[in-house]
């Protein structure tokens, strides 16, 4: 069964003008338009974007969001600096994650909004006794049990009194609250935004902002419905003992009891059909207070709503190319080796689900069942968590073009969020 | 009770007392003359009985005819049953359930390409030329009733002025459309006759452009015979929406099942009299029943029946800067409640916008004696509702640039 990309036109038109003889080592191709398509998808919305900027560390794109007018999201000192050497307006970057002392007291320095994620950052910043502009993020909004909430991020709500103790009489300016949780529901949003709106009206009645974090998912596939089917295909082959996935649990399917196979629910998330702007839309037309939409009370109120996007703004904005270097075959089947690596690809943040585009030479007209592996010295090297088919047996020097490689793609290369390379010590 | 036919139940209508809390009038005591409550469903019962049912046994020709697209025909077609046939000749018929009823009650309806429904001299094919017409030609087969001319039309009114006085002696002003002008005519006649202190005589119109069936403006009425400027103390105006929406404050405050004439009526007294210091009794003619107007309201207030309401008829919104808000001017809030909770506009009541406009479709919350001024965010999403009050002749505006724009906020 293929799994076809959703492929932009102009990336479409640009994939099939390549040679194999353009490219012979792997490449990354970016498309800044397709960002800035993204980012005016959304743009009437009333919900104010940050890039997530620990999803690229492409120049061009942190270009684009200034020019664009939309926020971003820095995670290190580093991002902070890059931000700001790009032109970003200071007023228009909020700083999230874990801070230690350094990065808080360059946040406030540049009066950064920042997102407070631990009581000792709070602390911190009453010492320095600046004005300053936080946001409070929480760990545990909803009353559900959810998954996020036992997230290493945040302040339990438990604290939020503490919290109100630490900032009353200082210059510390509450300006609202923040959460973040992967691949969470409108409808617990829309909880999120209630939770948030009642401590502000309990606690800090002058704040206006909710920031509902990022972790949007992305309609990946150009026919979401057809990876149960690939999911069911999979399940089916693995119970008649054939090797056509890698890896102990490929897509969550594992075996259990009675040595039974069964998927979970992970293995539904490329399914996902809805756009970033459809999933926006879901959430201003949450129902919260009885029967009051959540976009009816930010405009009433002003009170700004955020999010903070990575994959998902950044959708569809990058390709990577892998020139083949041969075919082999293995106890599974045939081995693709690239030439290039699984670091090279976004595959360590969430793998390329679709199947990626073979261009090639051979005139044989013969589908070929693959894996596709990289030139590690690894056994997990390994591009994909199954075998795909391939329109034809690949030969030396053709490409294997896997597309939404736009966020995350470097994540492996460099060190995450630009944070610095570790000193190295020789010890005799 | 016992009659020997449905003619001598015409009549004798009840009196009914308007609350307080419906006509919200200070020093005025309201009275509602009950002629929907006439047997066939209105005023003009009455003068089918006495033009046609007290004479009938004088009346040789085969066919009784008039002109009238509704509650005349209807009586008349009632009274005549077997013993005459009923034809009306008349302008095109705008309410299909009146015409719908003519035919079920075997009337020979003629309907003239003009659209009118009064008569127009100036027109040689105007209903009452053509009768006068047929009449002239076939005088062995018509007896023309002749409601506009027949003096029996006022007459028969002067006993509905003889039940009032009898029922509230201290009448102190009298209000009723004027139609073919036969009911104020002889309502008011009689009162002026045989009562000391003469009742103040009021006639209601319709504003030109407004349409209210059974209605007529000052321009329609040189076709009727009876019509004297001078014979009423005061005449007022209104218009389709103020017919409407007084008939619907009868209909839903009050229970009383009017058709817009009636509520065209009750409007213009309350307009009358709201300033009024002297105690005073009032009553006005009920004058037919709401039922035949259903298709109307349909048409001309689609928001009771959650139709899409017709925009470009409303009027456009007018909008007022925070220093200009009328003193007196009821405040409302429209944004949602945890914004009002958060920053309510000072002195303001809150009703968000969504409830707004539900009660609006329902019923009428606003008085005409206030103005109303709707709050918003930006000011903007107050408009339409400001359109809506407007066309109900609320004074409503639109607070410029909204809470974002106010320095109180």
């Amino acid at each position: 069964m293929k799994i076809r990309a959703e492929v932009p036109s102009n990336i479409q038109s640009y994939v099939d003008t390549l040679t194999s003889s353009e490219i012979d080592y792997p490449t990354r191709v970016y498309f800044p338009e397709v960002l800035r398509r993204n980012i005016q998808f959304v743009e009437d919305l009333p919900i104010t974007v940050y890039l997530a900027h620990k999803a690229t560390k492409t120049q061009e794109f942190l270009t684009i969001a200034k020019e664009q007018s939309i926020g971003i999201d820095v995670a290190s000192e580093q991002e902070l600096e890059n931000a700001l050497r790009t032109g970003i307006d200071p007023k228009k970057i909020e700083a999230t994650g874990p801070k230690n002392k350094a990065f808080i007291k360059k946040v406030v320095e540049k009066d950064i909004l920042i997102s407070v994620d631990s009581l000792y950052e709070l602390q911190t910043i009453k010492e320095m006794n600046v004005p300053t502009r936080v946001l409070i993020r929480i760990a545990n909004p909803s009353d559900k049990e959810i998954f996020f909430s036992k997230t290493k991020f945040g302040i339990q709500k438990k604290h939020i009194t503490t919290v109100k103790q630490i900032v009353d009489g200082t210059k510390i300016d509450v300006q609202g609250f923040h959460y973040h949780g992967d691949g969470i529901s409108a409808s617990m949003r829309g909880q999120i935004t209630k939770f948030f709106l009642d401590q502000i009206e309990t606690y800090f009645p002058k704040a206006n902002k909710i920031n509902l974090g990022g972790g949007f998912s992305e309609k990946r596939l150009r026919n979401p419905q057809n990876w149960h089917k690939l999911i069911q295909n999979l399940i089916e082959k693995k119970k008649e003992g054939k090797l056509t996935t890698w890896g102990t649990k490929p897509y969550g399917i594992q075996t259990g009891k009675n040595n039974q196979v069964v998927g979970s629910d992970q293995a539904l998330l490329p399914s996902k059909s809805k756009t970033f702007r459809e999933q926006l839309l879901q959430i201003l037309t949450q129902q919260i207070y009885s029967s009051t939409a959540v976009r009816d009370i930010l405009e009433d109120t002003n009170i700004e709503l955020l999010v903070e996007p990575g994959h998902a703004l950044l959708y569809n904005t990058g390709i990577a190319i892998f020139p083949v270097s041969h075919t082999k075959k293995i106890q599974r089947g045939n081995l693709v080796v690239v030439n290039g690596n699984t670091f090279m690809i976004s595959k360590q943040m969430r793998e390329p689900y679709a199947d990626p585009e073979l261009l090639t030479t051979n005139k044989e007209q013969k589908e070929y069942e693959a894996f596709i592996g990289g030139l590690l010295c690894r056994d997990d090297d390994i591009f994909m968590s199954r075998q795909i088919t391939l329109n034809k047996k690949p030969q030396t020097g053709d490409l294997l073009v896997f597309y939404n490689q736009g966020s995350y793609e470097s994540y492996q290369e460099g060190t995450p969020q630009s944070h610095p390379l570790p000193e190295t010590k020789i010890i005799q | 009770m016992k009659y020997e036919s449905i003619a001598e139940t015409v009549g004798n209508t009840p009196l009914v007392k308007i609350s307080k809390e419906t006509h919200r009038l200070d020093n005025v005591e309201l009275y509602a003359k009950m002629e929907m409550m006439n047997p066939f469903g209105s005023v003009k019962d009455r003068i089918g009985k006495k033009m046609y049912w007290d004479n009938k046994e004088h009346i040789s020709q085969n066919t009784i005819i008039e002109s009238s697209s509704g509650n005349t025909a209807k009586a008349l077609a009632a009274l005549t049953g077997t013993k005459h046939k009923f034809k009306t000749v008349t302008n095109r018929i705008q309410i299909e359930y009146v015409k719908k009823l003519l035919k079920i009650l075997n009337t020979d309806i003629v309907e003239l390409p003009g659209t009118n429904e009064c008569p127009d001299p100036t027109n040689p094919q105007n209903p009452v030329a053509v009768i006068e017409q047929e009449v002239k030609e076939q005088s062995k087969e018509y007896y023309h009733t002749n409601q506009y001319f027949n003096q029996e039309n006022p007459e028969a009114h002067r006993e509905t002025g003889k039940e009032i006085l009898k029922d509230l002696p201290g009448i102190t002003d009298f209000f009723a459309d004027i139609g073919t002008s036969g009911t104020t005519r002889g309502i008011g006649e009689y009162l002026r006759e045989n009562k000391e202190n003469s009742p103040n005589i009021h006639g209601v119109l319709t504003e030109g452009g407004s349409y209210v069936p059974g209605g007529r403006d000052m321009n329609e009425l040189f076709e009727t015979g009876f019509f004297q400027k001078e014979f009423y103390d005061h005449i007022h105006n209104g218009t389709t929406q103020d017919a409407i929406n007084g008939m619907l404050h009868l209909i839903q405050q009050e229970g009383i099942l009017c058709g817009p004439t009636t509520g065209l009526v009750f409007k213009a007294l309350r307009k009358e009299l709201k300033d009024t210091k002297r105690h005073k009794k009032v009553v006005f003619i009920a004058c037919d029943r709401m039922e035949p107007y259903v298709e109307y309201l349909e048409k001309h207030r689609p928001s009771i029946f959650n139709n899409k309401v017709e925009e470009q008829s409303l009027p456009e919104p007018q909008s007022v800067s925070e220093d200009n808000i009328p003193p007196n001017a009821i405040l409302v809030d429209t944004r949602v409640p945890y914004a009002y909770r958060r920053s309510g506009y000072p002195k303001s009541i809150n009703i968000p916008l969504n409830h707004l406009e539900e009660l609006l479709q329902e019923t009428t919350i606003f008085s005409e004696d206030k103005p109303v001024v709707l709050i918003c965010a930006q000011g903007e999403k107050t408009k339409k509702v400001v359109s809506t009050l407007l066309s109900q002749e609320i004074d409503a505006y639109n607070l410029e640039g909204g809470t974002r724009a106010s320095k109180k906020v």
